[in-house]
């Protein structure tokens, strides 16, 4: 089963859509002149996508989104209403380790960013080799190069908040490759003073394997095509997860001051795997501010391909999760956490394990579910293991 | 022609703010603006600390007077500066406010632009304290405000007319007669309805910045919502074509049951009232210790209502009567046919500029012939500009017009550019 990832402009699509012949189905990202509204999810038969059938699936598109950028597009709205001037320059931050075929491709996509006087900064996380270090050499004066011993995705993120040069910190994960537009729809949502964060959609780069494919359909990183803001009047800080996931987000550096950095126990490269920005997310919330959800801020990422790396992945959000709520209801006294650990368990995972062990069709595969379930269980011990070797590494000053 | 400069008068209204007041003539010591041209009145109440002398023995590169006015409220004190000035701005600053450097260059420049203009600044709130959750609901009841007079298409009412950080042409400020001396609050937007109806046109001025060491507490805020019942209705009857977009006329057409029992208990047993208000204050802090937001939120709510309908109730002793005077408005002009009609669909710059040109207060808006609407004339708003009809047709009149432009044979037409898609 494998999956074609289209990208198609509404007004210009074509009569006939072939040479799709190894694919099952298509996954089409719908624009209006260049801004995302829609997706839309066709079979593929016989190599090809029924041009009938895509224009229904698209007027039948739920959501106010296509609609609104079709009115805002009749009304000049970007040339005549948005308001001045605008926004300063920002910094580009991706965080990396060991992973050189992506980060080139992340940075070439970078660099064709219209240029807006952003600077591109790479934190090399406790690499094994040069291999990172050579590419960044490579750009020259482009891109920036730092490289962070001490390992860790959040001490990475921690680095790229001090050293950037900007006010604005976008991060976009090294398997990820930025749209044309990426940047700069991250960047005009920061005209509000509360806005501390801005997230943006995450379309998958390819769909080339069923554990991509899975990934896609089962964690998402897509939420929607409706601009969205959250804070804490209306949205529960602690469920953050819905807000956006650190692939594509962005934010203010006095972010540092204001709610403090990220929690370094957690996500990649420590004992928690996940969670690092969910976290922040979370305390940006819980202080009062504001993140906003801005589907013209695209990216793309190159899910993992293997069930193996899946079942990895999955497992690891579980011990994320869990390693977050942990972490509110210890030492933030979020007691409503384990109401909402209760409901998760009863309302999602139950359920679709039940599904699994029936075999009912549609559900998410067994092995998956468990590894998520397995990853709960160990995310709480998980999460002070982490902060014991932090404090170890700290006292040591290494 | 070099145009001159006008000379600025700084009006603070100060009661017992001894060290606050002293930050504040040291940060006007600081500004960009040429200091011979700026002249600063401080005007204090009652002599409980000793703010009119240390006012007194201060050096500063400016013209500084100070007044002492035991018996007087804040408006008055803001009128007496006013009486006092020599200036051809005013610029009205209160005593929690810590203007920038460019504060008063900022208030000219944006006067230099337009006539009969009151412009607004920008004053963000800051604490000193610990930010919990009143200090988080407050700083975003002011970023948004601004926020929305920040926008471009904002079509400004008497309620932006904020007190704590303004200017105006001190010709002005005599010609709509000052400020009402007998609201205990309100007084801003009672201004802001004069001056609305005398013409003046309102401008938010961003750069015109000060940093707003927001002092109020819970207690104050509900003191404050007291204060704004009693309020309302001095502005219902001095303005009775507002009585429709008071607060009370939402209030009473559109509560929940909690919300209804505590309007009930305001007007009908204000005693156990006021001990369920206290009860359900004390509560407050408790949910805010065990991070139940929403039932905080609910408290929160709930209380500003009640103490609301409090003040209200002073004023208007029974729900009927105050059914009876929402009743009684001006309604006659919802009937009155609008003054511009404008067609969308051919040339919106021009409709835009026909706005810009005749300022009208109600208009009906047609797409290539179809009728999308009618915006009907309200009180207390500023006219229609051509800024305003973008936003209007994104959002009042997005749904009619997208069935316009969607079904209409000349729909591919864009209006701008004429170009055929």
């Amino acid at each position: 089963m494998t999956t074609a990832v289209l990208d198609l402009e509404l007004e210009k699509l074509p009569p006939a859509i072939t040479g799709l012949d190894h694919y099952n189905s298509a996954l089409v990202l719908i624009r209006l002149r260049g801004r995302p509204v829609a997706r839309v999810e066709l079979p593929v038969i016989d190599g090809r996508v029924n041009h009938t059938e895509l224009c229904d699936a698209i007027v039948s598109v739920k959501g106010w989104s296509l609609w609104e950028k079709t009115l805002r597009d009749y009304l000049n709205w970007d040339e005549v209403v948005v308001p001045e001037p605008p926004p300063a320059a920002a910094t580009v931050a991706v965080c990396t380790r060991d992973r050189p075929e992506d980060i080139k491709r992340c940075l070439e996509a970078l660099l064709a960013l219209p240029d807006d006087g952003q600077e591109l900064l790479v934190i090399d996380n406790c690499p094994s080799t040069d291999d990172t270090q050579k590419i960044v050499g490579s750009y020259g004066e482009r891109v920036r190069y730092v490289r962070e011993d001490r390992p860790g995705l959040n001490v990475a993120r921690n680095r790229a908040l001090q050293v950037a040069r900007h006010e604005i910190v976008a991060f976009i994960d090294d398997d990820a490759v930025a749209d044309f537009n990426w940047l700069r729809a991250l960047l005009r949502n920061f005209d509000h003073s509360l806005v501390m964060a801005v997230t943006g959609l995450t379309m998958p780069l390819e769909l080339e394997t069923e554990a991509q494919e899975l990934f896609e359909r089962y964690s998402t990183f897509c939420r929607g095509f409706e601009w969205k803001v959250f804070e804490q009047k209306r949205h529960n800080p602690l469920t953050a997860g819905q807000v956006g996931a650190g692939v594509n987000m962005a934010l203010r550096r006095s972010v540092l001051e204001l709610v403090g950095p990220f929690d370094e126990a957690l996500d990649a490269g420590t004992p928690t795997q996940a969670g690092g920005e969910t976290e922040m997310f979370s305390r940006i919330m819980t202080a009062g501010y504001r993140i906003v959800y801005e589907p013209d801020a695209l990216n793309w990422h190159r899910h993992r391909r293997t069930r193996e790396a899946l079942r990895q992945t999955f497992y690891g959000y579980g011990v994320g999760i869990y390693a977050v709520w942990t972490q509110k209801l210890l030492f933030e006294k979020e007691f409503s956490v384990l109401l909402l650990a209760l409901n998760w368990f009863y309302l999602y995972h139950l359920p679709m394990l039940l599904r699994s062990l029936v075999r009912l069709p549609g559900g998410m595969p067994l092995d998956l579910i468990v590894a998520e379930i397995r990853g709960c269980l160990a995310g709480p011990s998980a999460y002070l293991r982490s902060r014991r070797q932090l404090r170890a590494a700290t006292a040591t000053g290494s | 022609m070099e145009r001159v400069l006008p000379v600025v008068s700084i009006i603070i209204p100060t009661h017992n703010r001894c060290a606050q007041v002293r930050t504040i003539l040291s940060r006007l010591c600081r500004q960009t603006y040429p200091q011979e041209l700026v002249e600063v009145l401080v005007v204090t109440g009652e002599r409980v600390d000793n703010t009119a002398d240390m006012v007194r023995g201060l050096e500063v590169p400016f013209a500084l007077q100070v007044f002492e006015k035991p018996s007087d409220g804040p408006a008055e004190k803001r009128n007496h500066g006013a009486t006092k000035a020599s200036g051809e701005i005013l610029i009205f600053l209160d005593d929690d406010m810590e203007p920038e450097p460019q504060f008063v260059e900022a208030h000219v420049t944006a006067h230099q632009s337009g006539h009969d203009r009151v412009v607004i600044g920008y004053f963000p709130p800051v604490f000193t304290g610990h930010v919990g959750f009143f200090e988080i609901e407050l700083r975003a009841w002011w970023e948004d405000t601004f926020y929305a007079m920040r926008q471009p298409g904002h079509r400004f009412t008497f309620r932006d007319m904020l007190s704590g950080n303004f200017s105006i042409r001190a010709e002005l400020f005599a010609l709509v007669g000052r400020f009402e001396t007998n609201y205990p609050c309100r007084d801003d937007y009672e201004l802001g309805i004069r001056l609305l109806k005398a013409g003046a046109s309102f401008f938010h001025c961003e750069r015109a910045k000060a940093y707003h060491r927001d002092m109020t507490t819970v207690e104050r805020l509900f003191r404050r919502k007291y204060e704004e019942g009693r309020a309302d209705v001095l502005l219902g009857y001095q303005h009775p074509e507002l009585r429709p977009v008071l607060p009370m006329r939402t209030l009473l057409d559109y509560s929940l049951l909690p919300s209804r029992i505590l309007r009930w208990l305001a007007f009908h047993r204000p005693v156990m009232g006021s001990a369920v208000a206290r009860l359900i204050r004390s509560n407050m802090d408790l949910c805010q210790k065990l991070r139940l937001r929403g039932v905080w939120q609910k408290f929160f709510q709930g209380l500003q209502v009640y103490y609301y309908w409090q003040g209200v109730a002073e004023k208007l002793n029974t729900l009927a009567e105050v059914e009876e005077f929402l009743a009684n408005d001006v309604a006659g002009d919802m009937l009155q046919a609008p003054e511009l009609v404008l067609d969308v669909g051919r040339d919106l710059r021009k409709a835009e500029l026909l706005l810009d040109k005749h300022r009208p207060h109600s208009i009906c808006i047609m797409h290539n012939g179809t009728v999308l609407g009618i915006v009907s004339r309200q009180w207390g708003v500023e006219p229609l500009r051509g800024a305003h009809l973008r936003p209007l047709l994104a959002a009042t009149f997005a749904k009619p017009l997208l069935e316009s432009i969607l079904l209409s044979p000349s729909a591919a037409v864009r209006p701008e550019t004429q170009q055929v898609a």
